[in-house]
């Protein structure tokens, strides 16, 4: 009978810091909440902004 | 806000177009939050910027703006987050920021409705629950606030026109914008 052998991935600790650079790095030039943004138009055309 | 405590070690990111913070929540399990102020529009000379924030899923390369991850650290997030307004305001000192939650869209309360256990009859409790949050914030420091920033509020009428108007402390808004005051001496 045949065993089956999986080999589980390797797990890497990484620095916290040289995490979030590597975030940073992959986030770059992106708009992370570009529905946000578009909300955030929608509102300000129906809103009076005379106060502001 | 400048002064707050308990909070993430942060790594700032600022670009041509945009300010972002990036920290990781460690609460139950180490989440990747990110906080983005980008551009929305000009308005009379000032930009206006909005707030996000979110969980970044590194290895869908993903980002969420509308999950609860109730990490047990709520607080801290809270704060870490407002930490970063006197950052953006270094960077876009005469320019104006808004907040706005996710919750606050008007068709949250539709899809709140399909997978929400807490069967609200008259007013859905989670709509607007984010920005009741800063809102909260703001009212209970407004004295020490005001005396950096300026504060206005956006309701959202019958008619889903939007009246923006000078904060009123404990009043519900589904938007707030901040300016920072100038002070100008002489001497």
């Amino acid at each position: 009978m045949k065993i089956k052998v999986t080999k589980s991935k390797e797990l890497v600790k990484v620095p916290e810091s040289g995490l979030l650079s590597l975030v940073a790095s992959k986030l770059k030039d992106r708009t992370l909440f570009p529905q946000k943004v578009e909300d955030a138009k929608k509102y300000l055309q129906k809103a009076k902004l005379s106060s502001l | 806000m400048s002064n707050l405590k308990n909070i993430y070690e942060l790594q700032e990111n600022k670009s041509e177009h945009d300010l972002k913070f990036f920290f990781i929540s460690k609460g139950k399990q180490d989440i990747v939050k990110v906080i983005q102020y980008s551009f929305v529009q000009e308005l009379n000379g000032k930009s206006i910027y909005n707030l996000g924030f979110g969980d970044y899923d590194l290895i869908d390369d993903t980002i969420s703006d509308n999950t609860n991850t109730n990490n047990g650290d709520g607080y801290k997030v809270f704060n870490t987050v407002l930490s970063t307004i006197p950052s953006f305001f270094k960077n876009y000192s005469s320019d104006i920021l808004m907040v706005q939650g996710s919750d606050g869209r008007p068709e949250f309360i539709k899809h709140c409705k399909l997978t929400c256990r807490k069967q609200c009859k008259d007013e859905c409790k989670n709509y607007n629950r984010r920005i009741n949050i800063y809102r909260g914030y703001v009212d209970k420091n407004y004295k020490e606030l005001s005396i950096d920033y300026q504060f206005f509020g956006g309701i959202r009428d019958l008619g889903q026109k939007i009246s923006i108007e000078p904060y009123e402390q404990h009043k519900k808004y589904d938007s707030v914008f901040l300016f920072k005051k100038v002070y100008n001496f002489t001497v």
